[in-house]
């Protein structure tokens, strides 16, 4: 028996790392860059929407080989975080480790501090196109802004937003609203930003309600919520609770507007309809333009889906801004990659705005300061930008579950911003 | 500092603790209604075929998904669906018990190997559903309909449908263990399965209508649960320790015993709701769960008395 | 060499996973306590020593996010009084768990000890100034400064467990657990207290759970409630299933063969279709795994040593 263990034990290991050879072995001397998204578990839907971006980003970069950077095209490594930290540990070793990459797109704010050390340690650069938690702002000791860099902008930013929209854009002007939140590091990232987006606009809030995910029913929840009568709530939870939230809210007959985050989606529209009709979701979304629309029609092939899919436009940013740092860099050694992010994606130096326009500049020894699809990518001192966002409503009338109804521009939604990191400036210096 | 303390919702006076007492009137026979059904059936295939069978939420879900399959897909009412996911899950019941359970209890293996069996059953179960359907969310397709007063409830027409069902199915249940043939089978085969088997009953056929009757309950316990809430995957699983907390509160072979103490653990579970803290919703059911085997391990309709005594003397030995 | 460092990582998961295994042999393997809630001492043992050695910056990150700082942060112990602190924690909260739940009959222990489990899991949640909730806490130093380092600090840790498992096998209360095991009649007539002896062996289980969720945690540096489901704990009885129960090598074997090669090298294994469904099939595999060995192959891998109990009750 224990023989035969010990060959299973051979025949397994052999198997496994026999499939490692032929996966490294081709091709030559590409780039190697990771991506780490959550294809499985509670976050599915956010890896599943950002891969289509990145493998966007890859084929544009590959298409011309005059104009791979460093004359090397670029060969996405991905790995699964299965949204929890322990395979997500496993998978960013594996990348920096085996396959060697350069960098790693990724991962969401569920595992992104369980990758930060190995980051550190690696010294390469980090660019997660979903982490928007609030818990990154400041993450520690100058980790932050040197090696984790976001495409997407922090939840202040989406919630500020969120804010924005119900004091601006609303057919009445509210007097009172309610937070209604999941107890999951999200959204109490979401709510932490509602409420002091809040106390900037001078918007009351009259009551704050976490719940547990999941749950069969919200009904006394629900029927707390609505006690004092607000106008407004601002939410997030999951698909699967959404669904039991607004089929029973409907059912309870109660009144207000809710408006939800980035977790406010087609697949949340999908399972939640026809209750949910007129909820209305605020999160990063690209401008309706030329561009823009030509770009969403190029990664619809890829996806096979109608529209831009969540955060896809933030992976693409990140994988073409990975791209430019390299030829910027004139390698693809990861500190040199890290030293370079800055100067192709902000000021001073030539706006452009793709990756051929990006690396023509480069060559004839311009600065280039990148405008991404999902927002400038300007990134302040601790490696964070400002996106656009979107809003759109959630209706039966569109096919998708959610139509488009309106843009939040960066220079909108600024002064709640600012007032947003004063208070907590603020707060952090009376502790 | 404690966020439990914050959500914890206070009822001013006007509002008064009669509207309190009318949510949990009303919540609390929702709730009841889901758990009951599948309380019994869990009850009644644990009562005959002795052992605990953990695969036995994912069953519930599984009755969920194939009345999802018909309403859905097949565009049938969900009432004939609901019978048709009846059959179905039956069918599964039966399956599983033929093909997995059947061999190890005949090969006389512990009730713990069954229930560590029953694991692996469930797992294969719920990733099955969830390679089939996906991880997303699903609800039956049926009018959306606003709750109305009815002197002291707060329901929707097809939440009083369902705990009308599940009443009724619930007394047919009890009748047929008193009154019919099948019922005093089962019951010899659970007192005493070798005099049974002595007695010429065949048990095997005692125990493939067990599966029919827990599976068929199985089943009308998931849509409930789809038509309150939501149909995922994991569902079932999530309900399965609550489940068990009613089966021990009422005794774990009693069948009356299961459905009254659903009741009390739909109650004590939309009490703690609005008058604690809606997280720790769950939890409730789990503490009433260990409280009772803490002073009474038979259940409330158990014959021992109650044995306050393990609150002090545990120290002392069992014998 | 740098394929070594990313097997050293999943050694090191492999090695924290087979102290769990180990403990479990304790509960089940030797005594009978079909424990269904490790992730529960998993995560009392990770959250005793996180609470304890987090650093202040924690703390102030927390507050200046507008969240209320909790108990974390606040001390900044060194990690041999989180260790400390792990073990003793998760062995007193098995001693309280253990007086409603070592009285009952083995199936309802079971089913009672996923319930705990899930309890802890909704406290780690909602008790925010203790657990610092879903979010979880981050920043949890590694004691050795260095992953290979700490990989032999897990090593060694592994190996006292192993020889104290081991020991315990052949140790006068040992011997009394596998007669609980073997017939409570004749062990309690002998003049064992069963319920004592039940409980010793709880303990000793616990707290070795607790010790292995501090490596986790020093090792993550992050934890979240979210780690500690159901999932958690039946990986864990389905590698000790397969490897051997009742043999600690087997457990050893059990914990490479599952957790090693099953659930990391498969991430060699290219997708197919939806993502969901690779670890999907995954887990149906190991269901079936499960099944079958029961059926087939009760004993496991490699079984347990033919120690028969009489040559100890001569």
């Amino acid at each position: 028996m224990k023989k035969l263990s010990i060959i299973a034990i051979l025949v397994i290991f052999c198997a496994v790392f026999g499939f490692a050879k032929v996966n490294t072995a081709n091709a030559v001397q590409p780039i190697r860059l990771g991506l780490l998204l959550p294809y499985t578990g509670a976050w599915a839907w956010v890896g599943a929407g950002a891969d289509p971006g990145a493998e966007l980003a890859v084929q544009e970069i590959n298409a011309d080989p005059a104009l791979w950077p460093i004359h090397r095209p670029i060969k996405l490594y991905k790995e699964d975080t299965e949204t929890k930290s322990a395979p997500a540990i496993a998978g960013a070793r594996k990348l920096y480790d085996v396959d060697k990459v350069c960098g790693i797109v990724g991962p969401t704010s569920a595992t992104v501090r369980s990758i930060i050390p190995l980051t550190k340690e690696a010294g390469a650069l980090e660019i997660s196109p979903t982490a928007g938690t609030t818990k990154l702002d400041v993450i520690g000791g100058g980790i932050n802004g040197e090696y984790i860099f976001r495409t997407v902008s922090s939840d202040v930013v989406m919630t500020a937003g969120m804010v924005w929209w119900a004091m601006n854009k609303l057919p009445f002007k509210p007097t009172k609203a309610a937070t209604f939140t999941a107890d999951t590091e999200g959204s109490r990232s979401i709510k932490g930003g509602v409420v002091d987006a809040c106390k900037v606009v001078g918007l009351p809030l009259v009551t704050q309600i976490e719940f547990a995910l999941n749950q069969p029913s919200y009904r006394a929840e629900l029927k707390e919520l609505f006690k004092k009568g607000p106008q407004v709530i601002f939410w997030e939870a999951n698909p699967a609770t959404d669904a039991t939230i607004f089929k029973q809210w409907y059912q309870m007959g109660y009144d207000g507007q809710w408006i939800g985050s980035d977790f406010a989606n087609r697949t949340s529209a999908k399972g939640s309809l026809p209750a949910s009709e007129g909820v209305i979701g605020v999160n990063p979304g690209v401008l309706v333009n030329e561009r823009t629309n030509a770009w969403v029609e190029r990664l619809n092939k890829i996806s096979g889906k109608k529209g831009a899919t969540p955060f896809s436009a933030n992976a693409y940013d990140a994988v073409i801004l990975f791209a430019l740092s390299i030829e910027k860099a004139g390698s693809d050694s990861r500190t040199a990659i890290r030293d370079a992010l800055r100067s192709v994606a902000q000021p001073p130096g030539v706006k452009v705005y793709t990756y051929a326009e990006g690396i023509k500049a480069l060559r004839a020894g311009k600065d280039i300061n990148y405008e991404g699809i999902a927002g400038t990518q300007d990134f302040n001192k601790y490696g964070d930008p400002i996106t656009y966002l979107k809003a759109e409503v959630m209706t039966t009338k569109d096919p998708s579950g959610m139509k488009r109804i309106g843009t939040v521009l960066p220079e909108q939604i600024k002064d709640i911003i600012d007032g947003v990191l004063a208070i907590r400036a603020k707060r952090a210096k009376a502790q | 500092m404690n966020r439990g303390r914050k959500t914890r919702p206070r009822h001013s006076s006007q509002d008064g603790v009669y509207f309190a007492m009318e949510d949990l009137l009303s919540y609390g026979l929702l709730t009841f209604a889901t758990l009951a059904l599948p309380s019994l059936g869990l009850c009644l295939a644990i009562k005959v075929t002795k052992y605990f069978n953990l695969a036995y939420g994912d069953i519930v879900t599984a009755g969920a998904f194939l009345a999802l399959l018909m309403n859905l897909s097949f565009k049938i009412n969900i009432g004939i669906a609901l019978l048709i996911s009846i059959a179905l899950t039956a069918l599964l019941g039966v399956f599983l018990h033929k093909v997995v359970f059947k061999a190890l209890m005949e090969a006389k293996v512990g009730p713990l190997t069954l229930l560590v069996v029953s694991l692996g059953v469930g797992l294969v179960i719920r990733n099955v559903v969830l390679i089939g359907w996906g991880p997303q969310p699903y609800q039956f397709n049926t009018p959306l309909t606003r709750a109305k007063h009815l002197g002291p409830f707060f329901f929707t027409p097809n939440q009083i449908v369902m705990i009308l069902i599940c009443i009724l199915v619930a007394i047919g249940i009890f009748l047929m263990l008193r009154y019919t043939q099948l019922g005093r089978l089962m019951r010899a085969t659970s007192d005493n399965p070798s005099l049974s088997l002595i007695r010429g009953i065949s048990i095997e056929k005692v125990y493939t209508y067990t599966w029919i009757i827990a599976c068929g309950l199985a089943a009308i316990g998931g849509v409930f649960m789809g038509m309150l809430g939501t149909i995922k995957p994991g569902m079932g699983e999530e309900a399965l320790v609550t489940l068990f907390a009613c089966l021990i509160v009422g005794g774990i072979e009693n069948p009356y015993g299961a459905v009254v103490g659903a009741l009390i653990t739909a109650f004590a579970m939309e009490a703690t709701a609005i008058w604690i803290s809606p997280p720790y919703k769950v939890v409730s059911a789990y503490l009433l769960m260990f409280f009772i085997l803490l002073i009474k391990p038979s259940g409330i309709f158990g014959r021992e008395k109650i044995q306050w005594k393990y609150f002090l003397g545990f120290l002392r030995s069992r014998q | 060499m740098e394929i070594l460092s990313w097997i050293l990582t999943i050694a090191t998961i492999v090695a924290i996973y087979s102290i769990m295994g180990l403990a479990l042999n304790v509960h089940f393997g030797y005594t009978n306590l079909p424990n269904f809630g490790i992730a529960g001492f998993f995560a009392v043992g990770a959250y005793a020593s996180a609470i304890l050695t987090a650093p202040h910056r924690f703390r102030e990150m927390e507050i200046f996010a507008g969240f209320p700082g909790g108990v974390a942060g606040r001390i900044e112990a060194p990690f041999i009084v989180g260790l400390l602190a792990a073990i003793v924690l998760a062995g007193v909260v098995g001693l309280i768990i253990g007086i409603p739940l070592l009285r009952l009959r083995e199936d309802y222990l079971a089913v009672a000890s996923i319930g705990i489990a899930q309890t802890i899991y909704y406290v780690a949640v909602n008790e925010l100034w203790l657990t610092t909730g879903s979010a979880g806490i981050r920043l949890i130093p590694m004691p050795t400064g260095n992953r290979y380092l700490y990989f032999l600090l897990v090593l060694l840790l592994l190996a006292i467990a192993y020889w104290v498992v081991n020991r315990f096998y052949s140790t006068p209360i040992g011997r009394v657990w596998r007669g609980v095991r073997e017939d409570e009649v004749i062990t309690a007539s002998l003049g064992k207290s069963i319920f004592r002896s039940r409980m010793s062996a709880w303990i000793a289980g616990c707290s070795i759970m607790g010790a292995a969720g501090c490596l986790w945690a020093h090792y993550s540096m992050a934890i979240q409630p979210g780690e500690f489901v159901p999932t958690t704990t039946f990986l864990v009885w389905i590698f000790v299933i397969v490897g051997g129960l009742r043999n600690n090598k087997g457990i050893l074997l059990g914990a490479i063969l599952i957790m090693g090669f099953f659930e990391q090298g498969t991430r060699f294994l290219p997708a197919i279709g939806a993502p969901y469904i690779m670890p999907a099939i995954r887990l149906i595999i190991i269901g079936v795994l499960l099944v079958v060995f029961v059926r087939f192959r009760p004993q496991g891998v490699l079984p347990e040593r033919h120690k028969k109990i009489e040559a100890h009750i001569r």
